[in-house]
């Protein structure tokens, strides 16, 4: 007779190994070790951009000291992640500084940070040599991939602003990264009409355009999130379904230009597929390191960069 | 214990949101805050805050604005720092702080009104409507 608590242990592993499959321990190993270096060099380089900008974007606490050995220590992590011998030990090294990050900066803490948190801790569960412990926490990182991109779109459902484009529309009518990108779907005039509102007045609006392609738009966004997140979840459909998703995150970027975000949730999709996380770590610090010299004014794009990170 | 602790972070991406949808409904908490990746799901401009005295012996139509350069530099920060927090927690960051030391800061007013006022965009409509809140304070006897 099994007792209700076993039933649900044996379905929680079920679920569990249902993302687990698809690579064997050496690879698994060392996709872990490509996602655990390129996320605490992601933390580091987001680390030492909030010090060098003084504090994280409207927060208050994050400023002084303790902000300079938060990031220091968080860099230190970046570091150890690259030594075989002290791999394991660099997400652990991280994670309290990460905490006293997320901490000083609440209640304004951003979602995407809330991600590398979680991610970072997740990471801290593998243990020398385990594969056990492997297995289960690239299924778990998996796992919070699938989650996270379901509830984006479940979010925008519920919201119900996607359903006739009044968000895009709104945001078209600010103006900056996202008009760039979405106003290429609507006359010159609906632009100006949005874009004339103001929207700390009340009654502006209406914020709803007659435009059958920005109407698509919005709603392919959150029927894609929600079904390439069940999409992930089939072992068939995986790897495509993957594919999608990364180049619906950086269609998306390309509007809202979150550098930072891009890379964190590519990297975790990449999860998905057996050797992607090592084959692009490379490219992808080049990315942070150009980053960093440009948003530093050594190169050109400094402007842009930070907006995408701060 | 790793897989408990593995499952639990799990359980909290997987329902907090959820919760979280509960909490903005009820008190009005900005949706693209406190982890409930509800980003880019409805337009949260900031919130306005206004600072209103009534000097002693005044009607209650006598409110004017105070004038926010007037107020010592702690108050000033204090209020900027209210103004993102309201706009991250909506009703959970009450004034109340806030108006006990505008008090204590302009002894020479006898009441203090804290009119916060946060604009949504409306799904019907698709029009901007605003919600406003006023908090009277009053100097104790």
């Amino acid at each position: 007779m099994i007792s209700p608590g076993q039933k649900i242990s044996v379905w929680i592993d079920q679920g569990l190994a249902v993302l687990a499959e698809g690579a064997d321990g050496v690879r698994r190993r060392s996709q872990l070790r490509a996602f655990r270096r390129f996320v605490l060099i992601h933390a580091s380089v987001r680390s030492v951009l909030w010090l060098w900008f003084g504090s994280a974007p409207g927060s208050f606490g994050i400023e002084g000291g303790a902000n300079l050995v938060a990031a220091g220590v968080v860099a230190l992590s970046g570091v150890l992640a690259f030594w075989h011998r002290s791999e394991l030990l660099a997400p652990r090294v991280a994670l309290p500084a990460l905490v006293w990050q997320a901490l000083a900066t609440y209640p304004v803490t951003d979602n995407h940070f809330v991600l590398e948190l979680l991610a970072v801790a997740l990471l801290c569960l593998v243990g020398k040599r385990s594969r056990r412990d492997e297995t289960l926490v690239l299924s778990s990182l998996r796992w919070l991939t699938v989650i996270v991109l379901f509830h984006t779109g479940l979010s925008k459902l519920l919201y119900g602003h996607y359903f006739q484009g009044d968000f895009l529309a709104f945001m078209v009518g600010q103006g900056g990264r996202f008009a760039d990108l979405f106003g290429l779907l609507l006359p010159a005039g609906e632009v100006a009409r949005l874009q004339g509102y103001d929207a700390l007045r009340t009654g502006a609006g209406p914020y709803r355009v007659d435009s059958l392609p920005l109407l698509l738009m919005s709603n392919f966004v959150w029927i894609s999130e929600m079904a390439l997140a069940v999409l992930l979840v089939v072992r068939r459909t995986r790897l495509l379904a993957a594919a999608c998703a990364m180049l619906l995150v950086l269609v998306i970027q390309l509007g809202a230009r979150e550098l930072g975000f891009a890379l964190l949730f590519v990297n975790l999709l990449l999860l998905f597929t057996t050797d992607g996380n090592r084959r692009v770590l490379p490219f992808v610090v080049a990315i942070y390191l150009y980053s960093l010299a440009a948003v530093f004014g050594w190169l050109p794009g400094g402007d842009w960069l930070q907006a995408g990170w701060l | 214990m790793k897989r408990v602790v593995a499952v639990a972070v799990l359980a909290f991406v997987a329902l907090w949101p959820l919760a979280h949808r509960g909490l903005v409904a009820v008190y009005d908490v900005n949706p693209w805050k406190l982890a409930g990746f509800a980003m880019y799901t409805t337009p949260t401009p900031p919130v306005q805050v206004v600072l209103f005295e009534r000097a002693a012996g005044e009607n209650a139509e006598g409110l004017a604005p105070i004038d926010e350069q007037t107020l010592p530099p702690t108050l000033r920060r204090q209020l900027a720092r209210f103004r993102v927090e309201r706009h991250a927690l909506g009703a959970l960051r009450s004034p109340d702080a806030l108006g006990a030391a505008l008090l204590e800061a302009r002894r020479d007013l006898e009441w203090v009104v804290v009119a916060v006022q946060r604009m949504r965009l409306d799904r019907e409509s698709a029009r901007m409507t605003s919600r406003r809140d006023q908090f009277v304070y009053e100097r104790s006897p």
